[in-house]
């Protein structure tokens, strides 16, 4: 099926934009974004608001109707393989299978300082309504914070037995979320441990697919809420059957 | 300021570049193989087995590379494996979007992907063996080209799965194995996984020609660690790497003190308080992690006065102001594998910033890549 955006009625393709143009507001400002809206693929630009911000700067709000479609039978969406469990039911799924809690060591590494997602996802507080894995009896948390280097956080797990490594980037600058996460995964490996570990990475430029890509076993993007995390972490240690020791 | 696109050979679809260009870049890769196309008669074995490609960064032209040399190695009757540690002949970068350069894969040439990606390529492929590991992209397997095409090779993202799938793809007459490393990771080239490393290179890795040079030397001048010489301290220190993550050998006779550490991550302190007067070498079985090496730079006269060992030159972790350090004072890690890099790649492209001017660029990275030679593939540039 082929979607546009929906405005007042279906398929009209009605949407907003708004950006800054390093110009002085004026006719030639106003004319310039109108141009730029069209370039961007948005029919019948309306510039519904422009606004200096001095030094030469205007700000522009803009509708349109956007020419572009999306074929919803083309997408493939790539996504973690789990089960959306509730934090209740993967506790009792870790009870059952697993027979011991899994120890889950996580930071936010490099320069990173922005601990907003790894807190949302492993503090028992949690973010929205669902509380974080630190919760559950399913889990044993080590949060670490934020600008951990990566042999640090290597240490901890090996110090406290990790069965999962979380790792949250929010900064790209010149891809280094990229450099971060690849190396982490190169120190894994010349440590023999990357076998032994689920390792899990996420944060707002992060997808299934690219943390697949880096080495890792799965990705969660915004918006991910700890059950999801949860549930992925369960099923991944059932699925590698790793042998229980206490009872919960 | 330049601001070109993806170069034509990017649109996802064409062929990788080929010519005489690729043809100097295979001879110094693997060398032994037949060197006249489609030469009659038994395909020669060629004396590399198991060839990398690995990226100093994100898009600096690995797949390019890959394509190149399997273009090649099929002209010259051999029978390809080809695999990957990530996902390679996608249509877009998972990152940047961009377009990514397809791969082609002979008919007769073995891959490794997964059951999901068969069908995103054009290549027929049948399966000969599922390998015993799924994917996150699916079930993992082994099959033969049947119809050439272009191909999504899905790989293990782990070295030991890696290991397992080449051995599959030699079982089934590959006898050429080139494993494509993803972005830039460093896992694909560790000896016991791949015999040899193409180097690629390029604009993405800084601003200007002299940058990008700087980064690929000090790139290099680690894959490059010296192997320990045949003797005693090699044979101690390839004793103790077995043995525990980090040993000292100390005295004449050089005897292992295992230090009992877990792991040498974030233990330089224990492991500098453990140093006396007469330790010769510091043995890791593991990694030699950045924290270590920036310790050793720093304390006065330590780089000069210790041997460090690890297995293989994957196992270092540098940051680059200590590395510089490390080696300014003297420093040396020496490796029990060495690693061959017979060839560095360079691409004048970057996905974030202006391009380089390829010829300036080939010409500062041959220079830091000597004796290897280098190589930019899609302007037609090397030592021929």
């Amino acid at each position: 099926m082929k979607i546009k955006p929906y405005g007042d009625t279906t398929g009209d393709g009605k949407v907003q934009v708004s950006f800054t143009l390093p110009l002085a507001d004026g006719p030639q400002a106003v004319e310039a974004a109108r141009r730029l809206a069209l370039s961007m693929g948005l029919d019948n630009p309306l510039v519904a608001h422009h606004q200096d911000m001095g030094v030469g700067y205007t700000f522009f709000i803009i509708y349109g109707s956007c020419r572009h479609e999306v074929d919803t039978d083309d997408l493939q969406a790539s996504q973690a393989d789990f089960h959306h469990l509730t934090m209740d039911e993967v506790t009792a799924q870790a009870r059952e299978n697993l027979g011991r809690p899994v120890v889950v060591v996580g930071a936010c590494t490099g320069s990173d300082t922005h601990t907003v997602g790894l807190d949302a996802i492993m503090n028992r507080k949690g973010f929205h309504g669902h509380y974080g894995l630190e919760s559950s009896p399913a889990f044993v948390t080590h949060n670490l914070g934020s600008q951990v280097p990566n042999e640090v956080l290597v240490a901890r797990a090996v110090e406290v037995g990790a069965d999962a490594i979380l790792v949250s980037k929010v900064v790209t600058q010149k891809n280094i979320h990229v450099t971060d996460l690849t190396e982490l995964v190169d120190l894994l490996e010349a440590e023999g441990l990357r076998d032994r570990v689920v390792l899990v990475c996420g944060g707002p430029r992060i997808s299934h697919e690219l943390a697949v890509e880096l080495g890792y076993d799965a990705g969660f993007g915004p918006g991910t809420v700890a059950s999801e995390v949860g549930s992925f972490l369960v099923q991944e240690m059932i699925r590698r059957r790793v042998p229980g020791a206490a009872v919960l | 300021m330049q601001t070109d696109g993806p170069p034509a050979f990017g649109a996802h679809g064409s062929l990788s570049p080929h010519g005489p260009t690729a043809a100097a870049l295979f001879d110094a890769a693997v060398p032994g193989a037949p060197a006249v196309p489609g030469a009659p008669g038994v395909p020669g074995i060629p004396a590399v087995r198991r060839l990398a490609v690995i990226g100093l960064a994100k898009n600096v032209g690995k797949t390019v590379t890959l394509g190149a040399l399997a273009a090649e190695a099929a002209a010259r009757g051999l029978t390809l494996g080809l695999c990957s540690t990530g996902r390679d002949g996608e249509r877009k970068d998972a990152v940047t979007e961009l377009p990514k350069p397809a791969i082609l894969a002979p008919q007769g040439a073995l891959v490794t992907t997964t059951e999901d990606a068969l069908k995103e390529g054009g290549a027929a492929i049948e399966t000969l063996e599922r390998l015993p590991f799924t994917t996150p992209f699916g079930q993992a397997l082994v099959g033969r080209v049947t119809r050439a095409g272009t191909v999504l090779l899905i790989g293990p993202g782990t070295a030991s799965r890696l290991r397992q799938a080449l051995e599959v793809m030699d079982g089934h007459g590959a006898s050429l194995c080139l494993v494509d490393g993803s972005l830039d990771r460093l896992a694909a080239a560790a000896p016991g996984v791949t015999e040899a490393a193409v180097v690629a290179t390029g604009a993405a890795l800084g601003a200007t020609p002299v940058d990008v040079a700087r980064q690929t030397a000090l790139a290099l001048d680690v894959l490059r660690l010296p192997g320990l010489e045949p003797g005693r301290l090699r044979d101690r220190a390839s004793e103790a790497m077995d043995q525990g993550a980090v040993t000292l050998l100390e005295g004449e006779d050089l005897v292992p003190r295992h230090l009992g550490l877990a792991t040498a991550a974030g233990a330089w302190g224990d492991i500098l308080a453990a140093l006396r007067p007469d330790t010769r070498a510091v043995v890791l079985g593991g990694a030699l992690p950045a924290g270590l090496l920036r310790a050793a730079g720093t304390e006065p006269g330590l780089a000069q006065r210790l041997r460090f060992i690890v297995r293989d030159a994957t196992r270092v972790f540098p940051e680059p102001l200590d590395w510089r350090r490390f080696r300014r004072r003297g420093g040396t890690v020496e490796v029990l594998q060495a690693l061959r890099v017979p060839a560095v790649t360079c691409n004048p492209w970057s996905p974030t910033g202006p391009s380089l001017p390829a010829e300036e660029l080939w010409r500062e990275v041959a220079r830091v890549a000597a004796p290897a030679p280098a190589f930019d593939l899609v302007a037609g540039l090397g030592p021929h």
